[in-house]
Order: C-alpha cells, then structure tokens, then sequence
C-alpha cells in the first residue's frame, strides 16, 4: 500500500510541505512573527521556552526543537534567536541540518540588529517559499508514515466507536512496517496492566510501569484528590466515572500490537512499531512532543457533547498546527449533526450502522488520503493564526 | 431517538461486565434490552433509576465493595449495594487507583 508523500534528503517522507521558522526561546517568538508573515507556506511555531528553566527541563526543551526541524513535514527551517537564549540557535539549527534539509540559522547577535535578522530572513523564506511550492509528491509506501493516537472530549462513547476503530488502524499500520505512537501517561492509569502484557521486552515491561507509577506519585504527593479533574466534569458528564474507566477505554486505540518502547518528551522512537511517550495529557505539550518526535499526522478521537462544540478541537485553544495535520474523529451519534465538523464519524458503529473494523477502514482511507495531501477539516477552519505551544516542565522554574 | 427499535438498548460490552452503556435515555419504569456488540439480544432489565444516554445501569446486583466491571476489568469498586437496574456513576463507585 503507498501514498503520494514529500521524499527528502534523509530517506523520511513529509505528506505536508512546510517553512518552519522556529525561535530558539521565547524572546525571539516576535522575531519568528515578523520574518514569517505574509509568505506561503511558512510556520511560525511560537513556544514557551524561557531563560528559567533547568537541566532536563532544557535538555529536553533542546531535544525537541531539534525533533521538530526535523520533522519529515517541514522541508526547511529558520532558527531565529537573540544570542543570549538559553538553548543555542545555532546548537539547534545544526542538529537539524544533519538531516540534509536547508537549514538557516540568524540572530540579533550575528545580524547587528533585530531589524536586520527579520530582513535577512525574510529574504531567505521568501525564496525557500518559492523552491517549496514547486516541489511535487512521489509515491511512496504506507511503512514510512508515523501516527499519533490521541484522544480528547472523551465520553462513553469513545471507548465504544472511535477509539477501538482507531485501534484497527494502528494495527494495519504497524502490520505494515509502519509507526505507532501513543502518550498521555496519566490517561493510562488503570489500563497499564493490559499494556505491560503487550511489553516487547521485559525492559519495556519495567519502563511502563515506572512511567505509571511515578505519574501516580506525582499525583499523590501534591495531597490533591484528583478526582473531579481526572475524569474531568465533562467526562463525567459524558457517563465516565474513574480514571481507570476512562484509561481503559482510552487504551483502545493503541490497537493489540507490542508495545516496542517508552521513550521521553522530546524524544523520538528508534524503531518502526507501537510506542509510548511519557507525557501528560495536556495538549498543547503534547502536540509538540508528538511532532518532536517524528509524528507527521495525528488522529484525535473526541466523544461527544460540550467539547465537540468546540470547531477547533476540543478543550483548548489549539487552532492548525500546519506542521502535522490532526484528523478529528466524532464518536457521540447524539453529536451527528456536528460531523461536518470531523473527518470520520464513527457514531455509526453504536447506531448499528457499521461494525469497528468497517470504521476502522474508512480511518484508514482518511488517513492516506490526509497524508497525500487532502486538506483536513481543521487545515481548512479559519482559527486565529496565532498559538503559544508549550514545553513540557518537570522542574521548577527559577 | 434511537433507530432500532422503540425500547432503549444497552450494551454489555464484555461477557464478565456487571455493568451496561445506555444507548439512549431512559425513565425509572422502563424495560431497557441488554445487547452485545453485535446486537445479539442478552436480556431485560428494568430500570430502577432514570439514566442518562451512555451512562451504565447495573445488570444485576453489585455488593458494597465489589470491582465494578467493564471491558472485562475493573473500574473502580462500589461505595454501596447498587440493585440491578440502578445507574451506575461517581456517586456509588469510586476509583480504585487514585
């Protein structure tokens, strides 16, 4: 099975052609603005790294701005920063350059002035720009793509239509030679057991349970009842009573494949296959790490109710992130009337219309279609342009 | 509401579930069919609460402190009896974990 993706000089296959510009904290995220505006095809990612942060906080910060130069979707990115960041913009550009892509790195401190970066820069996109919109896609096989599960807005009916649907997509996928990932640790509590049986190695085993065990600690040791925010008031509204209930149904959509490995935020898989990032489940971290770590199309399950009123996803500001378009699937048949708003609607399967695999097989076509260029419904909502994308924090900031 | 047929379904997702999704809302009163995945009839159960869709309703009687079932595992155990045919939510199970 093939589609028509982007080859690039790494041997990864982008299914979107974007301009990254990228700053190296967040001092330069006005920098990115300025160089980016008004020319096709650029993305300005704008993110929250400070000066404030310490030592696997900017480590990891650092893995995944690398990560996300590197992302097959971009086909070539700007560093911008001041000089004096805290994460080098030259460190960053250079790693990223590893990968053949043309990679241009300016700051206040080499250009002489902010004035003369935005104008330097704005030289150079505007002639990747044009070089970017000539290129043309290539048929290539189903192995290279990397997905992302992720699921949001969840009520009973997730765990019940699009999660277990999405499930027989990462298993096609995997059984394919291709990549799976899944993350949101705490989202995971209640359900590691069936993950662990489904452990690699006895390694993988282990790194489960410790990613669940030390998210439930940190959990405990604030002395806060999670519960009320875990599930959340919607999914409690939704019919879903304790976490484990949620987990269990969320697990689903990791299909029944091995799990291959645990890695971290910032990080990226080294293997075709199922894996899992630790993380929590706050989106907006999330999608960067997702990204970061090679993703280059995400599939979000969303119940129904509340959150699925919401155009632009679910439960947060998130608008497009052009650098890995996000498939919105509508589970909720109460919900119908919104799936002009979803990609796939798989109330269906509750109205006894079509069974999981027959839901699964239209994900499926959505996801090759998506990854050879057909817009996705957020690729095509008029959200605001702008968004302030998150690095995860473990430390303290200072 | 629900095309199937006029009585509310509810789905029996596993065989060892204790506990079944509405697919609709339904009243005390109401006989509700208990259904698998493949819409395979299991039985009748009337309701003893009024349910709200995709909420669970009890298919037989949970003991206090018995492991509430769905998926064929547990999610959560219960705070007090819950008669067959009682919703099943936040105010009679608790989560085992956190």
């Amino acid at each position: 099975m093939s589609f028509q993706g982007f080859l690039r000089s790494d041997g990864k296959v982008g299914i979107r052609n974007v301009l990254l510009v990228l700053p190296a904290g967040q001092c330069a995220n006005e920098l990115a603005l300025s160089c980016a505006i008004d020319i096709p095809t650029t993305f300005p990612l704008l993110h929250s790294q400070p000066c404030a942060h310490l030592g696997e906080d900017n480590t990891a910060a650092m893995n995944c701005l690398v990560g996300l130069g590197r992302n097959a979707n971009a086909a070539a990115v700007l560093v911008v920063g001041i000089g004096c960041d805290s994460l080098s913009a030259d460190d960053i550009a250079s790693q990223i350059a590893l990968t053949g892509k043309p990679v241009q790195c300016l700051t206040v401190e080499k250009c002489g002035s902010w004035e003369e970066v935005i104008t330097q820069g704005r030289v150079w996109l505007s002639a990747q720009s044009n070089w970017i919109q000539q290129c043309s896609r290539t048929t290539v096989d189903d192995a290279l793509l990397t997905l992302g599960v992720k699921c949001g807005g969840s009520d009973a009916t997730s765990a019940l239509a699009g999660n277990p649907a999405i499930g027989h997509v990462a298993d096609r996928l995997i059984d394919q030679g291709g990549t799976v990932i899944f993350s949101e640790t705490t989202e995971l509590i209640g359900a590691e057991h069936l993950l662990m049986r489904r452990a690699a190695t006895d390694q993988t085993k282990y790194q489960i349970q410790q990613a669940i065990d030390e998210t439930a600690q940190r959990i405990r040791s604030t002395g806060v009842d999670p519960r009320g925010t875990q599930p959340t008031p919607g999914n409690i509204r939704g019919g879903l009573t304790t976490l484990e209930e949620k987990s269990l149904g969320g697990v689903l959509k990791t299909g029944t494949r091995l799990v291959m490995s645990v890695f971290g935020w910032g990080e990226a898989p080294t293997s075709p296959g199922l894996h899992m990032m630790d993380c929590p489940a706050n989106v907006p971290q999330l999608v960067l790490g997702w990204a970061a770590a090679g993703v280059q199309l995400l599939i979000f399950s969303v119940g129904g109710g509340l959150p699925a009123r919401i155009p632009s996803l679910i439960a947060s500001n998130l608008g497009p992130f052009p650098l890995m378009p996000i498939i919105k699937i509508l589970s909720n048949p109460h919900d119908r009337d919104l799936r002009d708003c979803f990609d796939v609607y798989c109330g269906t399967v509750l109205e006894g219309h079509e069974t999981l695999e027959m839901a699964g097989s239209r994900i499926w076509e959505r996801v090759i279609s998506t990854a050879s260029g057909a817009p996705t419904y957020l690729e095509t909502y008029p959200a605001p342009a702008v968004h302030m994308w998150e690095m995860l924090v473990r430390g303290p900031t200072v | 509401m629900n095309p199937l047929n006029a009585t509310v379904r509810a789905l029996l997702v596993h065989p060892k579930d204790n506990i079944a999704t509405l697919m609709n809302r339904a009243d005390s009163g109401d006989n509700v069919v208990i259904t698998d995945l493949e819409l395979m009839r299991l039985g009748t159960i009337r309701l003893e609460d009024s349910i709200e869709s995709f909420h669970k309703v009890s298919v037989h009687e949970i003991t206090s402190g018995e492991h509430v079932i769905k998926f064929g595992e547990s999610i959560g155990v219960s705070s007090q009896r819950i008669p067959q045919g009682s919703h099943v939510h936040v105010h009679n199970v608790i989560s085992d974990r956190l």
